[in-house]
């Protein structure tokens, strides 16, 4: 049975950043610049998310000849309701005064 | 890709292995970025290889937990079915023979189990660590308690499973050997009848 909790202080901030710009498609170097966050804890949240539909991801052609295709994501309606949902309810103080 | 260095390629092939199939997308995600975080490559794929083991943990912790586990209770399991075994022998039931082939029964369960439950790269590690267990362990209790050499049991007159030395070491590595072959033929006809 999967656990449904509320999303972390590092994963509203993920979603605040990709809010910003709700159609528009991110990659993984650009959200962790955006938030401060670390490969190490972005993906984990990341594929969280994806998982529970807050976000969407999808492979993007490389703009320069001879790179590698780049995951990118891009925020879903059920992330940006779970960001509003936090943003009302039981979100950090800091993520309360600074709403995307 | 190719733009890498060897030390950046290396992690990132150490996060692949430990993400594991399931989980390739989100490796190739990942060294995707890395090519493009430039100079900040190598910090990025060292956080690859920890957000692998934290993808990894959160998909097969209780695999990862059993493995964990398993060589101790396999060893507790070892220690408590001497016991009846021997009894049998002294009694006649069965003989040395029968006594040597069934103290190996605990063996055999352990590894078929782990053959049957090991998944992408999780048999290397176990047996890394059984063999930390069931060997290094006695020895450091030996040392500890007993003041005998940590490497008691690769002395040539050490017994192994019940065996001289170099019969337990093969007879060992064979079962070893046999999970992760038989593993892999299951995981394969598995793949195959889904």
């Amino acid at each position: 049975m999967k656990r449904n909790r509320p999303p972390s202080r590092q994963t509203l901030s993920a979603l605040e950043f990709l809010a910003q710009a709700p159609t528009q498609w991110r990659y993984g170097l650009e959200i962790a610049r955006g938030t401060g966050l670390k490969s190490g804890s972005l993906y984990p949240l990341l594929q969280r998310c994806d998982e529970r539909g807050l976000l969407e991801s999808q492979w993007l052609e490389p703009s320069e000849p001879g790179r590698p295709p780049r995951h990118a994501y891009r925020i879903t309606s059920a992330g940006l309701n779970a960001l509003d949902s936090a943003r009302t309810t039981n979100a950090p103080a800091s993520f309360k005064e600074n709403p995307a | 890709m190719s733009g890498l260095n060897p030390l950046t390629r290396t992690l990132l092939r150490l996060a692949n292995w430990i993400a594991g199939e399931p989980q390739a997308n989100w490796s190739a995600a990942m060294a995707a970025e890395t090519d493009a975080a430039g100079s900040h490559g190598l910090s990025w794929a060292l956080g690859c290889v920890g957000a692998a083991l934290r993808m990894r943990l959160a998909t097969d912790w209780k695999r990862i937990a059993l493995l964990l586990a398993f060589p101790i209770v396999a060893y507790a399991s070892i220690g408590l079915w001497i016991y009846p075994v021997t009894w049998a022998m002294r009694a006649d039931w069965i003989g040395p023979m029968g006594w040597a082939v069934a103290l190996q029964i605990p063996y055999m369960i352990m590894m078929a189990l782990v053959a049957r439950f090991s998944g992408n790269g999780l048999p290397v590690l176990f047996i890394a660590y059984a063999a930390a267990v069931i060997l290094l362990l006695p020895g450091i209790v030996f040392a500890v308690l007993f003041d005998k050499s940590p490497f008691l049991f690769l002395q040539p007159e050490a017994n192994w499973l019940n065996l001289p030395r170099n019969q337990g070491m093969a007879l060992l590595a064979a079962l070893l050997a046999g999970s992760v072959v038989a593993g892999r033929l299951l995981r394969r006809m598995n793949l195959r009848t889904a």
